[in-house]
């Protein structure tokens, strides 16, 4: 029972980690893009929506990450148990 | 066994996995707005599955206080609803009863075309109420499980299991505010059905016969009331009371043909009588009126009352196989050879001219039944007794405040079933819940598309 409760929390952090290096990922890749010599104005703007997904994604990481944490902080203490 | 906790913490956590999803889909490096799409929906999901998640137990709790606003509660619907099956199923049991009699009367064609659809109508209904009761027991008693176990759905990633969770969760909430008002809501529109007709009554059933009472001599017990009990809820009850003329056949005067009596014809019934202020049991004690058919005759006769010969004049004896009674012309000669207890004892009315002569001296006293007065003479045992009595100048006696109890009417509840009931009962317990019940449906509808955002699991109709 508890077996896919953990699943789950284990899964979300490997879902975390990813999201993070796929943060990492994309945000050099839209770089890479928007300073590529190719003139060509589609793929700067393809970079520079790539750039703005993973700064949206890395705000939403860190605010949830933090938001969350704060809640457990908050059931851990009035509970006591996670 | 899945307890609550576990439920929301699984709800809390898929919540939790949708929203790092929406993020991982946020943060691809595949700038495809079909798929990218995804990630604000799945952001705004997990949102609300949390809002939910954070405020199901208060939800649940304001659901009970709006049905207290509304003047419903759990107890009141039971009512409501345990009084509505009792009354569906006497109803059914007397619809029954009555279907059986059709077959002796007159008329029977047309009274099995009222019953038969009657009977039909009641069963629908039974099956309505029985319905209801069913989705009390859900929503009453599993509705946090089911509304959890909604939560869970509704927290799926990629709205797997969106709509079914608001369903479900839906369903829990209209239902239990709707289930717990419906009485209310009711009582507001139309009054509830009134009838004097209980379960116990209605399964002891109904039936017509003619009885005939007669003492141990054989001779008729005239001018004596007969009463009927029978067990109901495992307790002797009097069902009825009959007057008994003087060639000893009961008399009704309620029923349709008053020399046919009404009277239970499920399970035993014990038979008593009363003549002279002197109560005794009617054998066969008890009697089964299903072995008997429609308003054949049915002989009960006093073991105790020994000598009737009319004109309310009786010799009994509480201990008959130690009385021998022998008819003679100008009264009766007897014989006893009583124990200790036993006592033999001769009644007439004060218009009789009586003489008794015997070895023993009687005592002597008087009675009064009916508003009518005589004397009594007796002999009380151990005793070894010979006497005659002769009788003259006796005339027939004037009773008054004879009071009838018919059971048909006044026990069965017979007089119930009119059409103002038929009426009352259709519009209390048939159309009304079933109009709200579908209406409860359509707001379970408008509230799961409301929290599942599209459309709910309903289908379409149009």
């Amino acid at each position: 029972m508890t077996d896919v409760v953990s699943f789950i929390q284990q899964l979300t952090q490997e879902v975390t980690l990813a999201a993070w290096a796929l943060f990492l990922l994309t945000w050099t890749i839209g770089w890479t893009l928007r300073g590529a010599p190719i003139p060509l104005s589609r793929l700067k703007r393809a970079g520079s929506g790539l750039v703005e997904d993973s700064i949206w994604a890395a705000l939403w990481l860190a605010l949830g990450s933090t938001v969350f944490t704060f809640i457990t902080y908050v059931v851990k203490a009035v509970v006591g148990s996670p | 066994m899945i307890s609550y906790s576990y439920l929301f913490q699984l709800a809390v956590k898929l919540a939790l996995l949708s929203f790092y999803i929406g993020v991982l889909i946020y943060a691809l490096p595949i700038p495809v707005r079909g798929l990218k799409r995804w990630g604000g929906t799945l952001l705004r999901d997990s949102f609300l599955s949390f809002a939910l998640a954070i405020s199901l137990t208060a939800i649940m709790e304001f659901t009970q206080g709006i049905a207290g606003m509304m003047g419903g509660s759990w107890q009141y619907f039971d009512s409501w609803l345990f009084n509505g099956i009792e009354l569906l199923l006497s109803l059914k049991m007397a619809a029954l009863s009555l279907s059986s009699l059709t077959s002796y009367v007159p008329g029977a064609t047309a009274a099995r075309a009222i019953l038969g659809p009657l009977n039909d109508a009641l069963t629908a209904d039974l099956l309505l109420l029985f319905t209801l009761a069913a989705i009390e027991a859900m929503v009453r008693y599993a509705g946090l499980l089911i509304a959890l176990i909604g939560l869970v759905m509704f927290a799926m990633p990629f709205r797997l299991g969106r709509e079914a969770g608001a369903w479900f969760i839906a369903f829990v909430v209209a239902f239990s505010v709707g289930l717990q008002a419906m009485p209310a809501f009711e009582s507001s529109i139309t009054s509830a059905p009134s009838v004097g007709i209980s379960p116990s009554a209605a399964s002891l059933g109904l039936g017509y016969q003619r009885v005939y009472v007669k003492a141990a001599d054989g001779s008729p017990l005239g001018d004596s009331l007969l009463e009927l009990y029978a067990m109901v809820n495992s307790k002797a009850e009097k069902v009825a009371q009959y007057w008994v003329n003087a060639d000893g056949t009961a008399y009704d005067p309620e029923s349709p043909q008053p020399q046919l009596v009404s009277m239970p014809s499920e399970g035993p019934v014990y038979g008593y009588i009363i003549i002279d202020g002197v109560e005794t049991l009617l054998d066969p004690y008890p009697f089964s009126p299903a072995n008997y058919s429609f308003s054949q005759e049915i002989t009960l006769s006093s073991p105790y009352i020994l000598y009737a010969p009319g004109n309310d004049i009786i010799v009994f004896t509480n201990q008959p196989q130690y009385v021998h009674v022998v008819s003679t012309p100008r009264g009766a000669l007897f014989f006893a050879n009583l124990s200790y207890g036993g006592i033999v004892e001769v009644r007439a009315p004060d218009s009789c001219n009586v003489s008794i002569t015997g070895n023993i001296r009687p005592g002597m006293g008087s009675w009064t039944w009916l508003g009518n007065n005589g004397q009594e003479w007796y002999f009380v045992g151990p005793l070894n007794l010979t006497a005659s009595v002769a009788l003259e100048g006796c005339r027939p006696l004037n009773f008054t405040g004879i009071t009838y109890m018919d059971y048909a009417t006044q026990f069965f509840g017979l007089n119930y079933l009119s059409p103002n009931l038929v009426e009352e009962l259709i519009a209390y317990y048939l159309v009304l819940p079933f109009m709200y019940v579908a209406t409860l449906t359509m707001v379970t509808y408008a509230l799961a598309r409301l929290l599942g955002g599209r459309r709910g699991i309903m289908p379409r109709v149009a």
